[in-house]
């Protein structure tokens, strides 16, 4: 099992084969956000609707996911 | 094979370790990563972790790869999926330490340091230290020259610079 975890831990961390392009893109994303002086910015990547996409660039799986949450807690 | 300090042999041996060391670091430095995984036998081991880790004997790691075949997979992430800021490494390997040669093993450490510089970023290009540390390592003589049964990177740097997208 620490073997299988071991091998597991390949992917994830800041060298991990599937998390390290998550940790460049924040980098990326706070070097944009810098140029606000005012301390605060929102990104809405794709806007803020929850409707489909043809592309990958877009946040709308995460409003859709909260849309529905709303929805089933009748908020 | 023994190994006898100060003999000829043991100086050739350095010698010869010095050059793989050299060659390595030139493959990486000059982005060559096709050539990397080459460097180790085919059940070859490559290990970056932690001086932390490796002197509690803990096994976690950054990255800790089995085989060769494990090595082209991060090749193929580094060159075709793994999203990143492109920068150069400039490898600073100092020389080789042979502790031991037993039954053609032959167990080496250098110590490394690696600069790191991100063309036109952010950083308008200066030059970082990106990570020092040991390569503690066991060689093994083939056919096709020295290659490494194992190379543990073992980093003293307490932080990473955000990410580690190409080997050590």
């Amino acid at each position: 099992m620490t073997q299988r975890r071991l091998r597991q831990a390949n992917l994830f961390g800041p060298a991990g084969f599937v998390s390290a392009d998550d940790g460049e893109v924040i980098e990326f994303s706070q070097d944009g956000f810098k140029q606000a002086k005012s301390g605060s910015t929102l990104c809405e990547l794709g806007g803020t609707g929850t409707g489909g996409a043809e592309h990958m660039v877009t946040e709308t799986l995460i409003r859709s996911m909260y849309a529905y949450w709303r929805k089933v807690m009748a908020l | 094979m023994s190994f006898v300090p100060d003999s000829p042999e043991a100086m050739l041996l350095h010698y010869r370790i010095n050059q793989f060391n050299a060659a390595y670091a030139d493959a990486l430095d000059s982005k060559r990563f096709d050539e990397w995984p080459m460097f180790f036998t085919e059940d070859g081991r490559y290990t970056l972790q932690a001086r932390e880790n490796h002197e509690r004997k803990l096994p976690l790691a950054l990255m800790d790869l089995e085989s060769r075949a494990m090595m082209k997979d991060r090749v193929y992430g580094i060159t075709q999926t793994i999203y990143h800021g492109p920068y150069y490494t400039r490898h600073v390997v100092g020389h080789a330490t042979v502790a031991d040669c037993a039954e053609g093993v032959i167990y080496a450490s250098a110590s490394y340091a690696i600069f790191r510089t991100k063309p036109g970023g952010t950083g308008a290009g200066v030059s970082e230290v990106m990570s020092v540390g040991r390569y503690i390592d066991s060689l093994v003589q083939t056919a096709q020259g020295l290659k490494l049964q194992s190379r543990r990177c073992v980093y003293d740097s307490e932080t990473v610079l955000n990410c580690v997208i190409y080997p050590v």
